[in-house]
C-alpha cells in the first residue's frame, strides 16, 4: 500500500496498463487508417490522373 | 457497467451515423457521440464521455499523418496546452466528484447529479455554437462577415509573437485561460474541444482559418489523450465500446466525405448550425424527461 494515496501497488500497475492501452489502441488504429489511405489512394493515382481533392475540415 | 454484444453493435451503428455526419461537416463529432451514447443507447454519462475522448484519437492521428506539421506548427497549440492540462484535470475531476455526489432531488424525483450537469452544460454549448453558426452564415451573406480576434484587445502581460496572428503582441495569459477553457469542457463533456476550439481560434483569438486547422488538430489530439489518461485511471474507458466507435465511425467517416465535396462551404455551415440546434433541442427534450415529474 503507497502511503497517502491508499491504492495497492497491484492496483497502479493495473490502472497503469490499462491507461496505456487506452492511449495506444486509438493511435494505432489511426495509424493503421492512414496507412489503408495511402495504399488505398497509390492504387487510385495509378488508374487515373484526376485524383479528387477531399477536403477534411471545412467549418 | 458490463456492455452485452448488442450494445456493441449498436455503438458500432451509431459510431458510423456520427461518423457520416462528421465526414459531411468536416468535424470530430464527439459532441455528437455523447448524446447519443447517453440517449439514445442509455450509455451512462460517465463511460460515454470515456469512450468518446478515446476513440477520438483514432481519426485524430489519422488527419495529423495526413498532413504535413513543420516544427513551428507545434508553438501555439504547445503554449494553449499549460491551460489546458490544468482545464481537463478539473473538468475530469468535475465529473469525478458529482458522481460521488451521487443523486439528487430536483421537482421530487431523483436525478444523477453528472447526468444533470453534463446535459444541461451540453445544451447550452450546443445551442450556442448552433446559433452563432448560423448568424455567421447570415452575416457572410450581407457581406458584412464578423470581426475577428476578440480576446487580442486583452493586453496581458507576458506577450509573445506567433506567425499565426496578424498582430506581433499576443496575450500569453488569455491564451492559457482560453486553454484552460477548452480543457475543462473536454475533461468533464468527453468532446474533443473540436467544437469549440475552431470557432474560439478564429473568432476570439483571430488565428488565420488555414492555420486554425492545424492548431486545432494538433490541440484536439493532445486534449483527446489527456482526458483519456484521466478517464482511463478513473475506469470510465470500456474498450471495446471504443473499439466498435472507431470501426463504425471510420467507414461512415469516408462516406461522409465523399458527400461533403459536393457541397458548398455557407451551405456546410448553415447545416452544422441546423445540426447542432437540432442535437441542443434532443438533449433539452431528455433535460425536461429528467427533471419532469
Amino acid at each position: 500500500m503507497i502511503p497517502g494515496i491508499g491504492l495497492r501497488m497491484s492496483e497502479i500497475t493495473r490502472k497503469l496498463l490499462f491507461t496505456a492501452a487506452c492511449l495506444i489502441l486509438p493511435v494505432l488504429w489511426g495509424v493503421l487508417v492512414n496507412w489503408l489511405f495511402n495504399l488505398w489512394q497509390s492504387a487510385r493515382t495509378e488508374k487515373t490522373e484526376d485524383e479528387p481533392v477531399f477536403p477534411d475540415y471545412q467549418i | 457497467m458490463k456492455f452485452e454484444t448488442l450494445e456493441f453493435v449498436l455503438a458500432g451503428l451509431a459510431g458510423g451515423g456520427v461518423g457520416f455526419i462528421s465526414g459531411v461537416f468536416g468535424v470530430g463529432g464527439g459532441f455528437l457521440i455523447v448524446p447519443v451514447l447517453n440517449i439514445v443507447l442509455g450509455i451512462e454519462f460517465q463511460y460515454a464521455a470515456g469512450a468518446s475522448v478515446c476513440q477520438v484519437l483514432g481519426p485524430a492521428t489519422t488527419s495529423l499523418l495526413s498532413r504535413r506539421i513543420r516544427l513551428d506548427d507545434f508553438r501555439l497549440p504547445l503554449t494553449i496546452s499549460g491551460g489546458l492540462l490544468f482545464g481537463v484535470f478539473a473538468g475530469a475531476q468535475a465529473l469525478e466528484s458529482m458522481l460521488h455526489v451521487g443523486k439528487v432531488v430536483i421537482f421530487d424525483k431523483e436525478v444523477w447529479l453528472a447526468d444533470l450537469v453534463g446535459l444541461a452544460i451540453y445544451f447550452v454549448l450546443l445551442l450556442s455554437v448552433g446559433l452563432f453558426a448560423i448568424w455567421e452564415v447570415h452575416r457572410t451573406k450581407l457581406n458584412r462577415p464578423l470581426r475577428r480576434g476578440w480576446l487580442t484587445a486583452w493586453h496581458i502581460p507576458p506577450f509573445a509573437s506567433f506567425p499565426e496572428f496578424d498582430s506581433d503582441r499576443i496575450s500569453i495569459a488569455v491564451l492559457a485561460w482560453f486553454g484552460v477553457g477548452v480543457g475543462f469542457l473536454s475533461g468533464l463533456l468527453g468532446m474533443s474541444g473540436g467544437l469549440v476550439l475552431l470557432p474560439g481560434l478564429i473568432y476570439l483569438l483571430g488565428v488565420k482559418t488555414h492555420q486554425s486547422v492545424i492548431s486545432s488538430l494538433i490541440i484536439v489530439w493532445i486534449i483527446s489523450a489527456q482526458a483519456t489518461a484521466a478517464h482511463a485511471w478513473n475506469g470510465f474507458v470500456d474498450l471495446g465500446l471504443v473499439m466498435a466507435l472507431l470501426f463504425g465511425g471510420t467507414i461512415g467517416a469516408r462516406l461522409g466525405t465523399e458527400l461533403s465535396v459536393k457541397l458548398r462551404g455557407p451551405k456546410l455551415r448553415e447545416g452544422f448550425g441546423w445540426l447542432l440546434l437540432f442535437t441542443s433541442a434532443m438533449i433539452g427534450f431528455r433535460l425536461l424527461w429528467l427533471l419532469l415529474p
